[in-house]
């Protein structure tokens, strides 16, 4: 409101090119201030992002419905969705798609749970905790291909750290990454250690910012601790935690470098996920074509996921507007 | 009285437990990383041990065949290359679109939506068209592959950040210096980015981390001349029948130390991104 009474004092004619973002609304305003934006910042950006984003999407789509020749001359034949027939009669896409529903599951829903316990606790104020909270964030920053090959040295069979203190415990050595299911569980706890302090951090921003009134509303009331979390704090951070866990699944979708690293994909294709068998097919077979078409599927659920998270955004800014 | 200090102590000791356990946990927590930065100084006798030692002769033999008998140096410096010149181009083109949406409103919800979802697009799905292109431009392996390729995932992700910030910087500065005259760059570059360092700083950490760390891309767009450390990373555990763990180990610590050292020497800036990126 300041700003628009300020600018009354201006001349019209040196009234800036660049208006406040109250600028005027309906049908005049749009017109008049169609020549005053300055539309050429974003012209770098956009131009960027159809490039490099856009069309490999458009062009991802028509390679997936199209049988492109290697021999020079032969236009590429349009197969319409015989491709997805083929990928969806494939064994090996419905293992890769299995398991990374799976891996997304596991890993958001542990992440989320081990999170919100390690934000409750470092929840509180004394000196340094602050600096421990960045301790705890480190492994989230160091590249997932490291994050492979230390649990690789992990989960070693023979002289593995996990092995070792599992047997001071009694327990027998086990071949971790021999075995499909631990194999696939040492995934997920690979994954977990990376990225529950995201998690962490981000509930941790959602109860440091909690108002005071109705815990102590409930503290006089005489509930218990354990009562005021199940039904004060648990209810206020909710829509942090929806759009923390969609951004993690979304996040565990594209999981590569991890599973190139730890596992290989393996035993066998144990733990091949869709990232994987779509990097192989595409670069290692030459199937270009095939590849695509598990890609597109790829990116279908990637919107679906997307969008939950979209949507819960949007609507938490809105309420956290108004 | 003494009820109330009774209990006033209660909790100072429960305060107390409560530090010690997570100082704890802390430890355990990140005892991988120590054990990867161990490996990096152990002998070959000593990696292999059984069981585990933890305590060693330190060497820097290591260091020495991955940076001597291996190209990992040169890798090294072509991640520096990609991560840097990604950063830059990122930062200089995205604070310019999220300066135009955030003052002027540009593309509406509509834009910002738009931005946010290609953000969304995984890197695994376009790849191959990706490289298609790059084949086609005569852009694949060198030393600009990286650092254009790589807008496809940090552009987005600046012009949503920056656009925050900068929404959060008062408009009556930059009014007052349109009054005087000032460019639309001029004021960019004189007000509006240094008013959001803060921001500015946090974006281009995680930039910079993002480019650093990436793997997909710098696989399938290089080859020999701009290949980055961590596909280096990749090809010694895929190629090699006796991996040097040793030698491996080192490598990764090299690997991971800038993220970890720009982490802990700008904490403050970087919960800042952490949180604005997701949550704003």
């Amino acid at each position: 409101m300041t700003v628009i009474r300020k600018r009354e004092w201006l001349p019209v004619f040196s009234r800036p090119a660049t208006a406040a973002p109250e600028q005027v609304q309906g049908w005049g305003g749009v017109f008049s201030g169609l020549s005053r934006k300055p539309y050429w910042t974003v012209a770098p950006a956009l131009a960027c992002l159809l490039v490099l984003s856009i069309y490999p999407v458009l062009h991802l789509v028509w390679l997936s419905l199209h049988n492109v020749r290697i021999l020079p001359g032969v236009p590429p034949e349009f197969i319409g969705l015989k491709q997805y027939a083929w990928i969806l009669n494939d064994p090996d896409f419905w293992n890769s798609l299995r398991v990374t529903v799976q891996f997304v599951v596991a890993t958001s829903l542990i992440e989320l749970a081990l999170g919100l316990g390690l934000a409750l606790l470092l929840n509180f104020d004394a000196p340094w905790v602050g600096v421990l909270r960045v301790l705890f964030l480190l492994p989230t920053l160091v590249a997932p291909v490291v994050v492979g090959l230390t649990w690789v040295l992990l989960l070693n069979g023979e002289f593995g750290l996990i092995n070792y203190f599992l047997g001071l415990l009694g327990i027998t050595k086990q071949a971790w990454l021999a075995r499909p299911d631990l194999a696939f569980a040492g995934l997920v706890a690979a994954d977990v250690w990376q990225w529950t302090p995201f998690m962490m951090l981000l509930i941790l921003a959602a109860l440091r910012s909690l108002p005071a009134e109705p815990f102590e509303a409930a503290a006089t009331d005489g509930a218990s601790a354990w009562q005021s979390f199940w039904y004060l704090t648990l209810p206020l951070i909710r829509p942090v935690m929806a759009v923390a866990l969609l951004l993690r699944a979304l996040d565990a979708t594209k999981v590569f470098g991890l599973v190139l690293v730890l596992t290989g994909g393996g035993p066998a294709v144990a733990t091949n996920v869709l990232g994987l068998h779509i990097f192989r097919k595409a670069f290692e077979r030459n199937q270009m074509e095939y590849a695509s078409g598990v890609a597109v599927i790829l990116l279908l659920v990637t919107v679906a996921v997307a969008s939950l998270y979209t949507a819960l955004l949007l609507r938490s800014q809105a309420s956290g507007r108004s | 009285m003494a009820a109330a200090s009774g209990h006033l102590s209660a909790q100072a000791v429960g305060a107390r437990v409560r530090y010690t356990a997570v100082v704890f946990m802390l430890l355990v927590y990140l005892f991988p990383i120590y054990w990867i930065l161990t490996m990096a100084f152990k002998l070959p006798k000593d990696t292999f041990a059984y069981p585990p030692v933890f305590v060693f002769q330190p060497t820097l033999e290591n260091f020495a065949t991955a940076f001597g008998k291996s190209n990992f140096l040169r890798l090294t410096l072509n991640s520096t290359i990609a991560a840097l010149g990604n950063t830059f181009l990122s930062i200089a083109v995205g604070s310019l679109a999220a300066w135009g949406i955030s003052r002027h409103r540009i593309g509406g919800s509509w834009l910002l939506l738009g931005v946010l979802s290609v953000r969304m697009i995984p890197a695994m799905t376009i790849i191959i068209p990706l490289f298609l292109l790059f084949v086609q431009f005569r852009l694949v392996d060198s030393y600009l592959t990286l650092p254009l390729a790589y807008l496809a995932i940090n552009l987005p992700f600046v012009v949503w950040t920056m656009k925050a910030f900068i929404d959060d910087i008062p408009y009556d500065i930059e009014e007052s210096a349109i009054i005087d005259g000032c460019s639309t760059l001029g004021l960019l570059c004189k007000i509006v980015l240094p008013l959001a360092l803060p921001g500015l700083v946090a974006t281009s950490i995680f930039c910079f981390i993002f480019a650093w760390n990436e793997l997909i891309l710098a696989t399938v767009l290089t080859r020999l001349t701009a290949r980055t450390a961590v596909v280096g990373l990749t090809t010694f555990i895929s190629q090699e029948a006796e991996i040097n763990w040793g030698a491996l180990s080192a490598a990764a610590l090299v690997v991971m130390t800038p993220p970890l050292a720009l982490a802990v020497a700008l904490r403050n800036y970087l919960l800042r991104g952490l949180t604005a990126g997701a949550l704003k």
